[in-house]
């Protein structure tokens, strides 16, 4: 993978987007193993209910973990010098979520010339799941 | 409501080791397609010495303990109440396969919001592998339903 040219990349620029299955129980049970979150929310119904929810949904970070593979996507991970969200409202099974970036700023940080990505994560009716920015090094 | 006595309490650090097989496991969950997760023969082109970590790895490292949450249930906060607010990554150094790293968790806030209906706890986690190399930094923010 090589890095994007920092002169030929413009504020407004979009990188490529990814378009991810729709949430099942099973992702969240893979993803309560792999990520060692066990929090039973994410994977026992019962547990949901009785902490007032009407069922159980996915973990923020198996979102994130989506909206890191736009970057990584796009450069190569040493790249990235910040990554940061906003968990936005929770996201349910059977959401199919869209994750996208876009060149929000370009500047020189510790002598780096560096880009600023805006990020966003939404479900197949809009709904904005996880809004974040990230800096990558160029 | 949680004491405030908590702000600029550090936990007892945990060592981890990054193992290959969760991070394989990790890139199925997640369905990763870069090859750069899943073959070390790819991970080693690009320059790593081993496969390499993810972007937000370091949040599962964090939880690789058998007692992940123990610390909420010291602060007296109930599982089934918090959600994930916030969540920011500073990336020193790579974390790969093979590495131990180490985790300083530090509550360095605790904001009560709505009336006490909400409560934020920001907490501040230094991840340093076994060359004491600071490799990055976390700041987790968790919201607490009242």
């Amino acid at each position: 993978m090589t890095l994007p040219e920092y002169n030929n990349l413009n504020i407004g620029d979009t990188v490529p987007s990814l378009v991810k299955s729709p949430i099942n129980r099973t992702t969240l049970a893979l993803f309560a193993g792999a990520s060692n979150d066990h929090n039973p929310i994410h994977i026992d119904i019962d547990f949901a209910k009785k902490s007032g929810f009407e069922d159980v949904f996915a973990h923020g970070m198996l979102v994130m973990a989506y909206l890191g593979q736009v970057i990584t996507n796009w450069v190569p991970q040493t790249a990235i010098r910040e990554f940061s969200t906003r968990f936005k409202s929770i996201t349910n099974l059977g959401d199919e979520l869209s994750c996208n970036g876009v060149i929000k700023e370009k500047m020189v940080l510790n002598g780096e010339n560096c880009v600023k990505l805006a990020l966003s994560v939404v479900n197949q009716a809009g709904e904005e799941k996880l809004a974040g920015s990230a800096i990558i090094a160029l | 409501m949680i004491d405030k006595k908590w702000i600029g309490h550090s936990f007892p650090p945990l060592t981890t080791k990054v193992e290959a097989g969760q991070l394989g496991f990790f890139a199925k969950a997640v369905s990763e397609n870069n090859r750069v997760y899943t073959d070390e023969s790819v991970a080693k082109k690009s320059g790593y010495p081993a496969l390499p970590a993810p972007p937000t790895f370091g949040f599962s490292l964090n939880l690789a303990s058998p007692n992940s949450f123990g610390y909420m249930k010291e602060m007296g906060i109930p599982l089934g109440r918090v959600l994930h607010g916030e969540q920011k990554f500073q990336y020193f150094k790579p974390i790969v396969a093979g590495d131990e790293i180490t985790l300083q968790r530090t509550i360095v806030d605790i904001l009560v919001k709505k009336g006490g209906k909400m409560e934020l706890i920001s907490e501040e986690v230094t991840l340093m592998n076994q060359n004491e190399a600071l490799v990055g930094k976390m700041l987790v923010t968790t919201v607490v339903m009242n």
